[in-house]
């Protein structure tokens, strides 16, 4: 099987084949200084601000300063205080310099004889042509009372892409620097965004290696299910038409994921992936999918596997449509195919999907309460005379009493039949007296399977949100009843369920968010405990 | 005999002359501010010389000792000597713009020392001055397609944890808005998308496009009202 994903990672690689990938490796340069700090900046860009004994080193050119300030965006650097410019047999010095590294061009700022600015070319002063130099071309922020986000003593630019600090200190918010050996940080305008990491309730990312289109990092995560684990992935993105993503879990929750997307046209776009689970789970997935979307519907093919069982289909569907100001409907209607070893009577099946929602849009009832309805519908009707059908209805109620007290509070109703056409197979699924269904707690339920063919989903939930003044800092109770049928002590949702979530920002970079639950009356006991903590920045 | 008309008449002139002055409605010049105040962000100092970020020289007076921990793009409160035109006074990180306060983009040509070569004609800019950076809440709501279950919850991703998936849960407000109120320092830039806390329940755009995160730039009670197209894993 990992032959197979691997396979399909080639397979993948080569469909999308991206050419833009590969990209020229960018000029660096070189600082170090007394103590340099790393701002993230209003306009989007990240600047350094090197101050004491600062060296840097751009190709051929070395400049030594007090100070110097370099927009890592703007490709820019500012340096002031005794400058001192080599460039081969050529050196020079002035009070202040500004140097545009992308186009080479540079200004020199002389205080004697008199103030003068000369504009240089190849750095060389004989040549250089006095003029009075734009207003903006020492333009420097205050950075008076600003925590830099990172500090080091050593920084390497690769322009466009990265910068690396040696050592990194980072900061913690109010409190002390957290010290790293080495950290990369990424400001290259590519999105960099997707990942095939699953889930997790903490992901800290740290970039290893990195270019403009490409980024290698690892993680350290925390999820319920694995707790504390680490992990690897690598990026490589080409703007917002496509990206390949690979990663690693090695140690807990083994898994290795695969994830690539390419917009082939506007509107038209495929995807490929899949992971191999190892360890104490094995399992292996993959999936491929292509879209169609027009202005007012969708094509979609979908094929995916599953260990041994996969399936496929092809959908075609209208988009979310606004009837103003009564509602807003979707139609959907496919035809697919799966394939199940095992599955009685047939291991191949063929199947027409219809699905379709209406929904309103919130009305504003007295008292401040706004509701909204929805109802869903869906037919899945297979060759093998056995169909599924299911209608659920959602009405949601809502009200903000001030700013910082809120309601949400909804009721579900799912009725799902699940049965087979002229009583076709029928038999296969009617109880069997001498086979009864034995609960967990080792309860015979002798007539359960007679009611699997009808099940009734009812969910009544109220979420209460205390959030003092539309603040950050929240208290959030939810509590749920579930009322399902079939539904036994020990199957099932359990029937209530409570959960007390408390938000709070601890820091300038530490927020906190921290969830106690509670199931009752479920598996035998009162109630059963449960937390979940989220940490971030 | 002339010798006392003439003190007459220089009388008469010396008391008439303010008279006719005022009965003509023309006020007498004020004098002169002795000092001027100028409020600008440090580039360089030496030779001399204090250099404003503007590219503007301005003389310091031999008597003036420069601060210590003077840094580049520090605001300072520079006072010239009106007759001289030679910095006095250097005040760093002044408290509060002053009413006699001149931007350093509106100093006086007049007291900028240059080589002719480089001498401004035109009108500058305005200053880059960078604001003080404090703790600000932005609130970010989202409107969610009608598709979403109802049972799932719908997340924050932003750059600062490298789009984290599951990074911050938001809070329902209604059947479709969902809402976070997020802390970050002022003037910051976040990049953020929405998801369902998951890779695979991303959102996308219309078309079935990759969704370039969303920029804002961290100010007091900011406010976004965003949508969601379309979720990744939903027709």
């Amino acid at each position: 099987m990992k032959l197979r994903i691997l396979a399909a990672a080639l397979g993948g690689a080569l469909v999308f084949g991206v050419p833009g990938f590969a990209a020229a490796a960018s000029p660096r340069v070189d600082l170090q200084a007394a103590s340099i700090g790393l701002y993230p900046l209003a306009d989007g860009s990240a600047l350094l601000a090197a101050d004491g004994h600062v060296i840097v080193r751009a190709g051929e050119r070395t400049i030594a300063a007090d100070a110097v300030r370099f927009d890592l965006r703007k490709n820019r650097l500012i340096a002031s205080g005794n400058v001192r410019v080599m460039r081969g047999a050529r050196a020079f010095g002035g009070a202040a310099y500004a140097l545009d590294l992308s186009s080479g061009k540079a200004i020199l700022l002389q205080l004697e004889p008199l103030p003068a600015t000369l504009n240089l070319r190849d750095d060389d002063p004989a040549t250089g042509s006095e003029a009075p130099a734009p207003p903006a071309t020492f333009a420097a922020l205050d950075l008076t009372g600003s925590r830099p986000y990172m500090r080091t003593r050593h920084a390497v630019v690769t322009q466009n892409a990265n910068v690396r600090l040696t050592p990194a200190e980072i900061s913690t918010g109010p409190g002390p620097y957290f010290v790293t050996p080495t950290y990369l940080f990424t400001f290259a305008p590519t999105n960099f965004s997707q990942s095939s990491l699953p889930g997790a309730t903490f992901d800290q990312p740290y970039p290893l290696f990195g270019t403009a289109n490409s980024l290698a990092a690892g993680h350290l995560r925390y999820d319920s299910v694995n707790g504390p684990t680490l992990a690897f992935d690598e990026h490589l993105v080409q703007g917002n038409n496509a990206y390949v993503v690979a990663s690693i879990l090695p140690l807990r929750g083994k898994r290795i994921d695969f994830n690539a997307f390419s917009q082939i046209a506007p509107g038209v776009t495929q995807s490929i992936g899949g992971f191999h689970q190892y360890g104490l789970y094995y399992n292996n997935f993959a999936q491929y999918n292509a879209q169609w979307t027009s202005p007012s519907s969708r094509l979609s093919l979908a094929a995916q596997q599953f260990d041994s069982s996969n399936s496929a289909g092809l959908t075609l569907s209208t988009l979310d449509h606004f009837i103003a100001p009564l509602l807003t409907y979707k139609l959907q209607v496919g035809y697919g195919y799966d394939h199940t070893p095992g599955q009685v009577p047939f291991n191949n099946d063929f199947r027409i999907t219809t699905y379709g929602y209406v929904a309103s849009p919130n009305v504003r009832l007295p008292l401040g309460v706004a509701a909204s309805l929805k109802y869903e519908y869906s037919i899945v009707k297979y060759d093998f005379p056995h169909e599924v059908t299911s209608g659920t209805a959602t009405l949601t109620l809502s009200r903000k009493v001030n700013r910082s007290l809120s309601f949400v509070g909804f009721v579900s109703v799912q009725e799902t039949a699940n049965r087979y056409r002229d009583n076709a197979a029928q038999y296969l699924f009617l109880p069997d007296p001498a086979f009864p269904y034995f609960a967990p707690d080792g309860t015979p339920y002798p007539g359960f399977f007679a009611y699997s063919g009808l099940s009734t989903f009812r969910t009544y939930s109220l979420q209460t949100t205390w959030r003092p003044r539309g603040g950050e800092n929240s208290v959030q109770l939810y509590l749920t009843r579930s009322a399902d049928f079939p539904q036994f002590h020990g199957f099932g949702r359990p029937p209530y369920y409570a959960t007390l979530d408390v938000t709070q920002r601890l820091g300038n970079t530490f927020r906190l968010d921290l969830a106690r639950s509670y199931a009752f009356g479920w598996s035998g006991q009162y109630f059963s405990p449960q937390y979940s903590i989220s940490i971030s920045p | 005999m002339n010798v006392l008309r003439a003190i007459a008449l220089a009388l008469v002139a010396a008391l008439g002359a303010p008279c006719a002055a005022g009965a003509q409605g023309v006020a007498s010049p004020s004098p002169a501010p002795a000092t001027v105040s100028v409020v600008g962000q440090v580039l360089s100092a030496g030779s001399g010389y204090l250099v404003f970020t503007t590219g503007d020289a301005l003389r310091l007076d031999s008597a003036v000792t420069l601060p210590k921990g003077l840094r580049l793009g520090q605001t300072v409160r520079a006072l010239i000597d009106a007759r001289s035109h030679a910095i006095t006074s250097l005040i760093l990180e002044p408290k509060a713009l002053l009413p006699a306060d001149i931007d350093a983009t509106k100093i006086p040509r007049e007291f900028v020392v240059a080589s002719p070569g480089s001498t401004r004609t035109g009108a500058l800019l305005d200053s880059q001055t960078g604001a003080a950076v404090h703790g600000v809440t932005v609130t970010i709501n989202v409107r969610v397609p009608d598709n979403t279950p109802i049972t799932d919850d719908v997340y924050l991703a932003t750059d600062r944890t490298n789009f984290s998936p599951a990074e911050i849960r938001m809070i329902r407000m209604d059947a479709r808005t969902w809402s976070v109120s997020v802390q970050i320092a002022s003037g910051t830039q976040l990049r953020y998308e929405f998801t369902r806390g998951n890779f695979a329940n991303i959102e996308r755009d219309k078309l079935g496009s990759i969704v370039n995160p969303r920029t804002i730039t961290a100010a007091d009670n900011l406010q976004t009202h965003d949508a969601v197209a379309h979720w990744a894993d939903i027709n």
